[in-house]
This record gives structure tokens, sequence and C-alpha cells, in this order.
């Protein structure tokens, strides 16, 4: 047996192993805990493992990170039904802990990311067969299914958003998988420029909901139901649900954060179908659902998520009728159904959340097959332009057969899965406007709207499988269609049983509601209800809207060409004033003299020190004593001083400026501190030496300074120097001894049994610093090192 | 720059700067000294035989005939080492229970020299010791060959 397979073996070992362990656990008592680590660790070290050894695996990665994922899969059904916390400390001292809670909802979403994760390596393992990179493709992806796992089974606001930020991280990586390529890299980084920069807001929003709150735990916020008092008592509401809006809004690629999400399809489309489609831009709305129970009375709540919502529907789906690609139109389609999504948690109705969890269930099943349809066709016909595709069917039948069945459940057509959950948007919309009325009637009437074209890009999707066979094309392989099939096959299930899934996965989900809901289940309409008429129209003017596809699409186009709906043009130009501010700044900060970076550091220090002073108040009352010793040296400092003004040389004021050296350690002597008299005669002696190396490569020291030069540099000086009067007469305010005083030499010989109170500081008390310290020396002299050496090498 | 009575002076000062720096060392946890203030007067030590010998005469008297030996290759793995003792004694104090960087002391009997304290700080105390004076060294040679 040679390496390779000896090594598949034991993984594959190691993998049942675990599987049978996490199993048996779930049946134990206190397995809840077992379950929710495998979970998220699985994927984790697999990502560890596939990183090391690649070389080894090869496309085998593509297996084990498929089976990874089966693992987490079968540890989150483990947990179906259950709920509870699992919580680690990490940082007690500020609130922060490792802690994880099960519920429905988390479950859910656990089996949505690691379900469809299992299909997306297999799809991969073909796909990506002659790809290159593949060692960070396949470490990336998993570390994304761990992340992703791991941020919906968070309760700590800051270990969310860890695992937040850490999706966002792999989707960059992901997305400039053709690193060679500049419209990936563009990609990669308008996505990370949005995700990440709204995923700031985000934790800004967690910050103030935290301190307003006094705790950093979703569970308590949940379990005590004062949450949202609590923030609305410090005036903070509107604020802390916009800031999380942004995030969601960010991830979730909602107007006009959307842009990146089009361009994120430079990806490969595994990833694409994983990432960008069923689960990390799932992140959002995953994050909206949670906060719902907490921040959902709020009144900032509906009105932000139904603008948001419902407009993303309707302008994304504008786009994606107007898009020529077949993955262009599908991540328009993606931004449009998570806008259906978001509108549906934003409606005060309960059906709206329920419309929410099942069409993110249903989405994540049509839209991840419908990727991998549309990856087939770019892999094996070389294009996925509309233009130059069509009657694919006569070569694929079977592949035509999937790809339609999933688009009819894209277009909610009955009986297909999709049709229900449309039907549950448009009750909502209905149920809020007859409630509210008055311009609430406009929620209706756009979601129709958005449902008309939602059924024309959907049909416009499967026309390339009809009509004239345009080419010859080889068969599709085997490997390569066993993913997407299966979601046909899960479809057909939703379509046929669909108030199982709902009572599995759904209303467990639904259980934060339950003081509103009385769980769903989803009926064929039998009577002209008001959402069956809404239904109705939807098909009758998208069959219209098809019959004339081409002005319709020439109408999209035009619409959605106009700049100010084109939130590209604006993230462009703010790229480019970015661009062209940081070029400006550089020049006047980093000038390359050292005399410029001493007045940047000195300004800025000097600012902010004396803005942080006018803030604490008033400076306390002082006098100034000195006993004869003392002022003898404090004199002698004053004459050096003025000396080194006068100084005609280099090495005259560099001695010069020693003796004030060692005036200070003697004023120190006076003070009575050993160690610090030491310490300033040892380092005034070091840079003395160092001085007198350097000084014969100085420049000439006559040299003409400006007038104005010189007194610009007076100025600075003389205000930094007030500058640092100020902090020691602020810090010596205290009355002496301080408290921190008293606790060091207090606890010094009993905490540490040292005698010397300053040593016993440095080593033990404070010893994180001392190490900080030694770092910053160390690197120092690495810099001085690559300083001198690499001006060689540039020569 | 060297005169005979500057290099005599030398001759009998640096072991006697390196015997206080290495006192200042270990008294340091009692009284004035430390790994630091010993590092940089180590360093200095070692600056003195630099500016008032050559180099070469630096290999000599340490009895290193190669004349391109440069000091830095001892240096940097030094500089790592220290860094690397720092780290451990704190990882040390966390292996048996402790929180990071957590020291414990004590005292022990010394035959001939009787009852002397002992704390773990002093491996920690050492590193930075060995980070200090090496940077420094490495600092001057760089900068003095130019």
């Amino acid at each position: 047996m040679n390496f390779k397979t000896c090594l598949i073996t034991l993984a594959l070992s190691l993998y049942t192993q675990t599987v049978t362990a996490s199993s048996n656990a779930s049946v134990q008592t206190g397995s809840l805990e077992t379950a929710v680590l495998t979970a998220i660790l699985a994927p984790f070290l697999t990502s560890a493992v596939i990183a090391v050894f690649y070389t080894r695996l090869e496309d085998y990665s593509a297996i084990i990170g498929s089976l990874s994922g089966l693992i987490s899969f079968i540890a989150a059904i483990s947990l179906i039904g259950k709920t509870g916390v699992v919580s680690y400390l990490w940082i007690p001292s500020m609130n922060i802990a490792a802690q994880f809670y099960v519920d429905g909802l988390s479950v859910f979403f656990g089996l949505l990311a690691s379900g469809i994760g299992v299909l997306v390596f297999l799809y991969s393992w073909k796909y990506m067969e002659h790809g290159e990179w593949k060692r960070k493709y396949y470490t990336a992806l998993t570390a994304f299914m761990g992340s992703m796992i791991g941020l919906v089974f968070s309760s700590n606001l800051i270990l969310l958003f860890l695992f937040w930020e850490f999706t966002s991280i792999c989707s960059f990586v992901l997305i400039s998988h053709h690193q060679r390529k500049r419209a990936g890299i563009m990609a990669s980084k308008k996505s990370l420029l949005v995700t990440v920069g709204s995923g700031l807001a985000l934790l800004l929003g967690f910050i103030l909901l935290g301190s307003a709150t006094d705790t950093y735990s979703i569970v308590e916020m949940l379990s005590d139901g004062q949450a949202l008092s609590a923030l609305e008592s410090t005036g903070l509401t509107t604020a802390v649900v916009a800031l999380i809006g942004i995030g969601a809004a960010g991830k979730s690629a909602q107007i006009p954060l959307h842009i990146w999400l089009p361009d994120a399809m430079e990806a490969p489309t595994p990833v694409s179908s994983f990432l960008h489609s069923a689960t990390m831009v799932k992140a959002g709305v995953f994050l909206l659902l949670r906060f719902r129970s907490i921040l959902g009375e709020a009144v900032a709540w509906n009105f932000l998520l139904l603008t948001l919502g419902l407009s993303t529907m309707f302008i994304a789906a504008l786009l994606a009728v107007a898009s020529t690609e077949l993955k262009q139109l599908l991540a328009y389609s993606t931004a449009s159904h998570l806008g259906l999504i978001v509108a549906g948690i934003g409606f005060p109705t309960a059906v709206g959340v329920e419309t929410s969890l099942f069409h993110v269930l249903n989405h994540a099943v049509f839209k991840a097959g419908l990727f991998m349809v549309a990856g087939i066709v770019l892999h094996e016909a070389g294009t996925q332009k509309f233009s130059e595709l069509s009657g694919l069917r006569h070569d694929w039948p079977g592949l035509a057969a999937i790809g339609t069945l999933l688009s009819l459940s894209m277009a909610g057509i009955p009986p297909f899965n999709g049709f229900y959950s449309k039907e549950l948007l448009f009750e909502a919309a209905y149920h809020t406007a007859s409630h509210t009325g008055g311009i609430t009637w406009i929620l209706p009437a756009i979601s129709v709207l958005g449902s008309v074209f939602t059924f024309i890009y959907s049909l416009k999707f499967i026309s390339v499988f009809y009509g004239r066979k345009s080419q010859d094309l080889h068969d599709v392989p085997r490997k390569m269609i066993l993913s997407p099939a299966i979601l046909a096959v899960t479809t057909i299930a939703i379509t046929a049983t669909p108030n199982q899934f709902i009572s599995v996965l759904v209303n467990p989900a639904l259980e934060l509601l339950a003081h509103t809901s009385h769980g769903l289940s989803v009926h064929m309409p039998k009577n002209l209800k008001p959402a069956f008429v809404m239904s109705l129209i939807t098909i009758g003017l998208g069959s219209f809207g098809i019959g004339y596809l081409n002005v319709v699409e020439r109408k999209a186009k035009k619409i959605t060409a106009l700049t100010a709906l084109s939130p590209n043009k604006y993230y462009f130009k703010a790229l480019d004033k970015a661009d062209e501010l940081s070029n400006r700044m550089i020049t006047k900060v980093e000038s390359g003299l050292l005399r410029t970076y001493a007045v940047w550091v000195l300004i800025i220090s000097t600012v902010t020190g004396t803005a942080g002073y006018l803030l604490a108040g008033p400076l306390p009352a002082f006098q100034i004593t000195a006993t004869l010793p003392a002022a003898v040296v404090l004199a002698v400092s004053l004459v050096s001083v003025s000396a080194v003004l006068r100084s005609q040389s280099y090495t005259s004021s560099v001695m010069i400026l020693s003796i004030l050296g060692f005036m200070v350690s003697i004023f120190y002597l006076l003070l009575d501190a050993p160690d610090l008299v030491l310490t300033q005669l040892v380092v005034e002696t070091m840079s003395l030496i160092v001085f007198l190396l350097v000084l014969n490569k100085l420049p000439s020291f006559d040299k003409e300074i400006s007038f104005d030069r010189k007194k610009r540099d007076t100025i600075i000086s003389a205000i930094a120097g007030l500058m640092v009067f100020l902090s020691v007469m602020y810090s010596t305010a205290e009355e002496t001894p301080s408290k921190v005083a008293d606790y060091f030499i207090g606890h010094a010989v009993s905490g540490s049994g040292g005698g010397n109170v300053v040593n016993v500081i440095l080593v033990d008390f404070r010893g994180l610093d001392t190490l900080g310290e030694v770092s910053v020396i160390a690197m120092a002299g690495l810099a001085v090192l690559m300083l001198f050496k690499m001006r060689g090498v540039e020569q | 720059m060297s005169t005979v009575v500057a290099r005599s002076v030398t001759k009998a000062v640096v072991p006697l700067i390196v015997v206080v720096a290495l006192s200042f060392f270990f008294q340091g946890h009692n009284l004035p000294g430390g790994g630091f203030i010993a590092g940089v007067m180590t360093a200095a030590a070692i600056a003195l035989v630099y500016i008032i010998f050559d180099f070469e005469d630096f290999s000599y008297l340490f009895g290193i005939e190669n004349k391109t030996y440069r000091a830095i290759r001892e240096y940097i793995p030094l500089t790592g080492a220290g860094l690397a003792l720092a780290v451990g004694s704190g990882v040390l104090s966390v292996g048996l229970g402790a929180s990071f960087l957590d020291h414990s002391f004590g005292t022990i009997h010394i035959p001939l020299i009787g009852e002397a304290h002992w704390t773990t700080a002093l491996i920690f105390d050492l590193g930075v010791y060995m980070t200090v004076t090496s940077s420094i060294l490495v600092v001057i040679e760089v900068v003095g060959e130019e």
C-alpha cells in the first residue's frame, strides 16, 4: 500500500469512528455539547488536514471535505428538536464567552450549511478536476463551512461576529480563486469592502446593543425579554436596528449593497452555488431572524426591512431579466429572493417569518441546484451567454429536466414548492395591507410586480435548453450531475410533502415566535383567496411578458442603466476618490524624511493628548518645590539645553545632549529610584555609542535652514513640550501614593517573593507588557538590519 | 582610534562590566537590576571591545580564526532564543495550570551558600536579557559596519 492509500484509509476510518461516536453520543444525555462541537470542528479540522496534506490527497480532498460536511450534517440531525446552551469561558472580564446556542433556528441553518456543503464538495470533485490552486480552494471551502456552522450556533455576539467576518474572508479568498485574473481580484476586493465594511457597522451595532443590555449573550437577551426596553431607555434603538440592518444587507446583498454579488460570480461555480446562493448570503437573513425576537417590536424594524426587502426583490428581479449570462442572472435572482426573505422578516405578522423560513429552505435547494446546472453548461459548453446557447436538451435531456424542474420551482408555479412560499408572501403582504390600509397597499403591488419578473427570468433561464440545437456536445459527466440531481429530487420531495419538511425543519425554528405562530402548514388553495388571485395575476402577466421577452429585456436594460439606479458607479467613484486622497496624503506624510515623520507624530500625539486632557477637566492645583541638589541638577540641564541650541557641530551637540541625559539620571537618584538611574545610565551610554557610530554619515552641519522652518519647528516642539508637561501634571495629580502603587508595593513580596517592586512589576505583574516591549526591541534590531542590508540589495 | 592605554583599560574593564551586569541580572528581583539593565550593560561591554579593537581583533580575542566571521549570524538566533525563552516561561506556567506568565517562587537551601531565593520569573528575565543584548549588538554591528 502506498502512502496515499494508507492516508485515505486512515482518514476514512477516523471519519467513520467520529460519525458513530457522534451518533452514539446523540442518544445519551449531555450529548448536545459533543454534537455542536463535532458539527463546528469537523470542517475546520478537515480544512487543516487538507492544507497540510494536500500534495498527498489531491482530488480526494473533495471527498474528505464532503465527508466532513456529512459529519456536521449528522451531528446537526441529532440536534433536531433539542434546545440548549454550551458555554466555555473565554474572556470573562469582557463578558465574552465561547457560547453556543442550539435551537430550531440554528439547527435549521446548520443543516442547510452542512447539507448543501456535502453536495457542493461532491460537485467540486469533477468540476475542479483540471482547475488550479486546489489546495487553497479546498482549504478555504472547508473553513467556510466550519465558520458558517459556527456562526449559526454562536450565542455570543462577539463570537458570532468573528465567524461572520471569517466567512467574508473565506469568500474573499474563493472569489479571487483565479488570482492572476484582474476581474477576479477586483471582484474579491469589492466583496471584501462591502461585506467587511458592513460588518464593521454590525460590530458597532453589537457593541451598542451589548452595552445597553449589559450582556453579549443572545440567549440571555432572548430569555429575559427586557433587551428591547433596556435598549429603548438609552434611545439607541433606531441606531442599533439600522446598524444591524446594514450588516445584514451587506452580507445578504440587499440594495444598494448588492453590487458585490454579481461580481462574485468570478469564483468557480461550486463557490457561487455554496456561498453566494445557498449559505453565506443567508447569514444576514439568519441574523435578522435571530434578532427579530429581540428587536422585532421596534418601530424602525418593520419599516427598514420592508423597504429594503421589497425594493431589492423588485430591482434585482429587473436586473436579472436584463442579464446576459446564466450565472449573472442567477446572482441577481439570488439578491431578489433574499429581498423576498428579508421583506418577510419585516412583516409584523407571523406569516411573514414563516414565509422567510420556508423560502430559505426552498431557495437554498433550487438555487444551489440551478447554479450547478449553470456550472455544467459553462464547464461543458464553454460559454454561459444566452445569445450563444440554445437547444441543449437534445444532447443533455437529463440536465434539461433538472434545470426545468428547479426553474419552475423558482418561478413559483404550482404545484412546486416555490409556489407555496410565494403564496405565503402574498398572504403576508395582503394581510398587512388590509389591516393597515393606505400607503401599505404598495406592499402587495410590489410583491406581485417582483414576482412577475421572477417568473420571466426563470423561464428565460431555461430557454437555453429549448429551441434549435446550437452545437454538438459530449455527455455530461455523471459525477457532476449527481449533486444537482439530488437537489432536484429534494425539490420534488418538498413539493410532494411540504408539511413534513415544515414540521421537522421550519416549525421548530419558529419556536421563538410561539406566542404569535401556531405552526405553519401549507395547502393547495381550493378557493379564490386574495393570495391565490395574486398568484394568478403573476402567472398571467408573466406569461404575457414571456411572449414579448425581447421588449421586456430592452426596457429592463434601459431602466437599470440609469446612473442613479447603479450603485456600482458610486462605488467606483468612491474608490477613485479614496485613491486620489491617499496619493495626496502620502506625499505629505510619507516624504521619506525623518523630520516629516517626527513632525506628524508630534502633531497628532499632541492634538489627541490635549483633547484628552481637555475632556479630563481643569488642571489640578500644583506647586513646584525643589531641594537644593535637585535645583542644581535642573539648572545644569537648562544650561546644557541652551548650549545644544548654540552648538556648531553634531559631535558637540550629541555630547551636550548626553550631559542632559546624565543629569536626568542624577535627578532620578535624588528621587530614590535606583532602577531608573541604572536604566537611564546604560541607555544613555548606548545611545551615545550609536550616535558616534553614525556621526560621520550625517549631512554637513552648517546647511542653511530656512527661517520659516525654524519657526515651524520651534512652535511644534514648544507645544509638544507643553503637552509632556501637562501629562506629568495630570498623571501625578492623584494623591500619592496612589492606589495602584499601594497595591503593587503591598503585593510584591507576597505575590511574587521579590523585594524590588519595579522589577517585580516588570517580570511578574505586568509580564505581558514586558514581553511586548522585548519583542519591539527585537523587531527594531531586525528592522535596522533589514534597512541597511536591503539598501545594499536594491542598489 | 585606539591607544595602548585604551586597549589596556578595556581589557581590564570589560570582564568587570560583564560581572557587574550578571550580578545586576541575578539580584534584580530583590535589589536594583534586572534583565533589561543587565542586557544593555553587557551589550555596552561588547560594544566597547568593538570600538577599541577592530572586528578582526575581536574575532582573534575570542579565538575565531575566520576573518569574514560576522557575529550577526549568532545574534539573530540569540534574539529568537531569548523571545522563545520569555514566551516559553509563560507557556510553561499555563502548562502547569496557572495563567500565562504567572510565576512561582520560593527559597532553596544550597550547601555553603545557605538559603537562596528563587523564582521562575528569572527564566523570563533571562529571555529579556538575551533579547536585549543581542538586538542592541545587531544594531551596533550593522551601523558600525557602514
